[in-house]
C-alpha cells in the first residue's frame, strides 16, 4: 500500500514539476524581458554598466536552470510578485479570491451529487423508460448549452421576469441573502457538467445490474433497496468518483465564466480580469494554483478510489510493484 | 430507443444540412447586410421586417446569425482539424516510441490537462494577435489532449498485434508502420473524437468571444453576438441574447448526437469508460 501511495505521489510531484517548468517557460516567452518590464524606457537611457548591473541583480545572466530554481523557490515561499495594474501583492489578491471560489465549487458539487445520484440511479435501474428518455435528453441539452448563455437565460427568468434572485456579487445581509446570491452561480456551474455524471452513473448501474452476483442476491431474496445501496451503488461509485477527479479542471474552467457573469469575487474572475489587463504575475499565480489544485485533487481521489475498492487497490499495488 | 432513433437521425442530419444551406447561401435568405448599421431601428423586438429583432446598433439579428454561423462553423471545424492533427500525432508517437520518451510525453500531457482549458487559452492568447486565425489556433492547441491519450492507448495495444510485427520484420520503417498500419487503425476513434471535437470547438469559440477574448467584434460570430449583451438582458431585451444562444445550443446538440451515433456504429470499446466525455 505504501509503495502504491509513494508511486502515485511521485507521479503527482513529477507532473507538478513539469507543469512548473511549462509555467516558467511561459513567463520567459512573454513579450519584453523582465528588465524592460521593470524599468521601461528608463533602461534605454541608462549607461551600459548600469544596464549590466540590473541584469546581474535580476539574475538574468545566470544559466536558465539556476533562474528556474530561484523562481521555483520564490513561488514555493509564496513570493509571487506584485500586480502590474494595482501594485498589490499577488499573494494577497489570490488568497482573498480563494474562499469565494471554494464556496462556489462546494455548493455546485453538492448540487451535482444530489441530482446525479438520484437521476443516475433511477435511470440506470429503469433504462428506456419515459423518465430515462427525458433525463437523457436533458443531459445532452445541458452538455450542449454554453454555460454563459444558460446563466443569461436564468438571469432573464429569475431576475428580470420574476425578480426573485439577485444577479451579482456575494450576499452580505444574513444567511438568506447569502444563499440567494449563491443559487444561480452554483446551479450554472453544476448543470454544465451534470449530464456527464448522470450518464456515467446510469451506464454503470445498468451494467452492474445485470451481473450474476446481483441475480444471486435477488434469488436469495435480498431486498431491492439493500441491493441498490449495498451493492450497486458502491460498485458504480468508482468511475463516478474518478470522474469527479477528472472534471476538477472543467469545473475550475467553468468558474471563470460563471464568476465573471455573476461578479463573484473569486479566482476565475480574477484570472480573466488580469488576462484582459495583461497582468502577467496574477495570471501566472492563478494558473499555477489551479494546476496544483487539480493535480493534488486527482491524486487524493485516486487514493480514495483505491481505498474504497479492494480490487482496484490490488491491481494498482501490483502495478506499483513492477 | 431503436425505433425512435430513425426520426432523430433524420432530424439531426436535416437540421445540419439546413444550417449549412442557410449560412452558406446567407445573402439569398436575407435582404440585409450583416454589418449594416441602422440607427433609426435600434433594439427593435422581433417583427415581420426583422425576424429576430435588431441589436444595439440596429443590425438585423437574423442576418448576423446567418453570417455568424459561417464563422462559428468554420472556426469549429478548423480548430477541430488542428487538434486532431496534433493529438493523433502526439499520441501515436508517444505510444509507438514507448519507454522513457512515452513517460515524459504522458506526464507533460497530464500537466497540460490539469490546467483549466480557459486559463490555457488565456495564456496562449497573450502570444497571438487578436484575430480569427488566432482563435482557431488557440482552440486547436488547447483541445488535443484527450485525442492524444486515446490514440496513444490504441497505438500501444496495436503495436503488439501480429500484423504490425510482421511488417516490422519484413523491414517496414517506423514511418511506414505509423502511417500505413497504426494510424489507419485508429481512424474510427479519431473520427468519433473529431465529431465531438467540433461541438467542443464551437462552444469554446462562443465562450471566448463572449468573454471578449475571441473573434474581433467586426466579424459576426455566434459567440461574438453575445458579447456584452448581459446589460441588455438585465433590462429585459431578450432577443439579442436568446437567438444566438439557441443556435449554438441546437448545433452543438446536433453534432454531439451525431458523434454519439457514430460511436454506437463503430462500437468502440475504449469509449465505454466515459473517457470520451473529457
Amino acid at each position: 500500500m505504501i509503495k502504491f501511495i509513494a508511486s502515485r505521489l511521485a507521479e503527482a510531484v513529477i507532473v507538478l514539476f513539469i507543469g512548473s517548468i511549462l509555467c516558467f517557460a511561459f513567463i520567459r516567452m512573454l513579450p519584453g524581458d523582465p528588465a524592460t518590464a521593470m524599468y521601461g524606457d528608463q533602461l534605454l537611457k541608462m549607461s551600459q554598466a548600469d544596464q549590466m548591473r540590473i541584469v546581474e541583480n535580476l539574475g538574468l545572466n545566470e544559466p536558465l536552470y539556476t533562474q528556474y530554481a530561484k523562481w521555483l523557490i520564490n513561488v514555493l515561499h509564496g513570493e509571487w510578485g506584485h500586480s502590474y495594474t494595482t501594485g498589490e501583492e499577488v499573494k494577497v489578491m489570490v488568497t482573498r479570491a480563494i474562499e469565494p471560489t471554494v464556496v462556489l465549487m462546494l455548493s455546485s458539487t453538492v448540487i451535482i451529487l444530489l441530482l446525479s445520484l438520484f437521476f443516475g440511479m433511477v435511470t440506470g435501474l429503469r433504462r428506456y423508460s419515459i423518465l430515462d428518455h427525458a433525463v437523457t435528453i436533458a443531459s445532452f441539452l445541458f452538455m450542449s448549452l454554453p454555460s454563459f448563455w444558460f446563466a443569461l437565460m436564468l438571469m432573464l427568468f429569475f431576475s428580470v421576469y420574476l425578480g426573485v434572485l439577485p444577479t451579482a456579487g456575494i450576499g452580505k445581509e444574513g444567511a438568506g441573502d447569502w444563499l440567494k446570491h449563491l443559487i444561480m452561480p452554483s446551479l450554472v456551474l453544476a448543470l454544465a457538467h451534470i449530464g456527464y455524471y448522470i450518464r456515467i452513473l446510469r451506464n454503470h448501474i445498468a451494467i452492474i445490474k445485470e451481473k450474476e452476483f446481483v441475480w444471486a442476491l435477488q434469488a436469495r431474496g435480498v431486498s431491492q433497496r439493500k441491493i441498490l445501496f449495498k451493492h450497486l451503488l458502491p460498485n458504480a461509485s468508482i468511475p463516478f468518483l474518478s470522474f469527479i477527479g477528472m472534471s476538477l479542471s472543467l469545473t475550475l474552467a467553468g468558474s471563470v465564466v460563471v464568476e465573471t457573469l455573476f461578479s463573484w469575487p473569486g479566482l476565475g474572475r480574477l484570472s480573466l480580469k488580469s488576462a484582459l489587463a495583461h497582468d502577467y504575475p496574477v495570471i501566472m499565480a492563478t494558473i499555477l494554483l489551479c494546476m496544483s489544485v487539480v493535480i493534488i485533487g486527482s491524486f487524493l481521489i485516486d487514493l480514495l478510489c483505491a481505498w474504497i475498492d479492494p480490487r482496484l487497490r490490488n491491481q494498482l499495488m501490483k502495478e506499483a510493484d513492477k | 430507443m431503436r425505433r425512435k432513433q430513425k426520426w432523430l437521425v433524420n432530424g439531426i442530419i436535416g437540421y445540419l444540412l439546413l444550417l449549412l444551406v442557410f449560412t452558406g447561401l446567407a445573402p439569398f435568405f436575407t435582404p440585409y447586410e450583416p454589418g449594416a448599421v441602422g440607427l433609426s431601428a435600434v433594439l427593435q423586438p422581433p417583427s415581420a421586417a426583422h425576424l429576430f429583432g435588431t441589436d444595439e446598433l440596429g443590425r438585423d439579428v437574423f442576418t448576423r446569425l446567418l453570417y455568424g454561423g459561417r464563422v462559428s462553423l468554420a472556426v469549429g471545424t478548423a480548430a477541430m482539424l488542428i487538434s486532431v492533427v496534433i493529438g493523433a500525432g502526439y499520441g501515436a508517437i508517444s505510444g509507438f516510441v514507448g519507454g522513457m520518451i512515452d513517460r515524459v510525453m504522458m506526464r507533460v500531457l497530464d500537466a497540460l490537462i490539469s490546467i483549466p482549458s480557459i486559463l490555457l487559452m488565456i495564456g496562449l492568447q497573450i502570444f497571438l494577435p487578436h484575430s480569427l486565425t488566432a482563435v482557431v489556433l488557440i482552440i486547436g492547441m488547447t483541445s488535443w489532449m484527450p485525442i492524444a491519450r486515446l490514440v496513444r492507448t490504441e497505438t500501444l495495444s496495436l503495436k503488439g498485434e501480429v500484423f504490425v510485427q510482421a511488417s516490422a520484420v519484413v523491414g517496414a520503417s517506423s514511418r511506414q508502420l505509423l502511417t500505413r498500419h497504426l494510424l489507419p487503425q485508429c481512424l474510427p476513434t479519431i473520427t468519433v473524437m473529431s465529431v465531438s471535437g467540433i461541438s467542443h470547438a464551437i462552444l469554446s469559440e462562443a465562450t471566448l468571444s463572449f468573454l471578449g477574448l475571441g473573434i474581433p467584434p467586426h466579424e459576426p460570430s455566434w459567440g461574438n453576438m453575445l458579447m456584452g449583451v448581459q446589460n441588455y438582458v438585465l433590462s429585459g431585451i431578450w432577443w439579442i441574447a436568446v437567438f444566438p444562444g439557441l443556435f449554438i445550443t441546437l448545433t452543438v446538440l446536433a453534432v454531439t448526437f451525431l458523434g454519439d451515433m457514430l460511436q454506437d456504429r463503430f462500437a468502440l470499446p475504449q469509449f465505454r469508460k466515459g473517457e470520451r466525455l473529457l
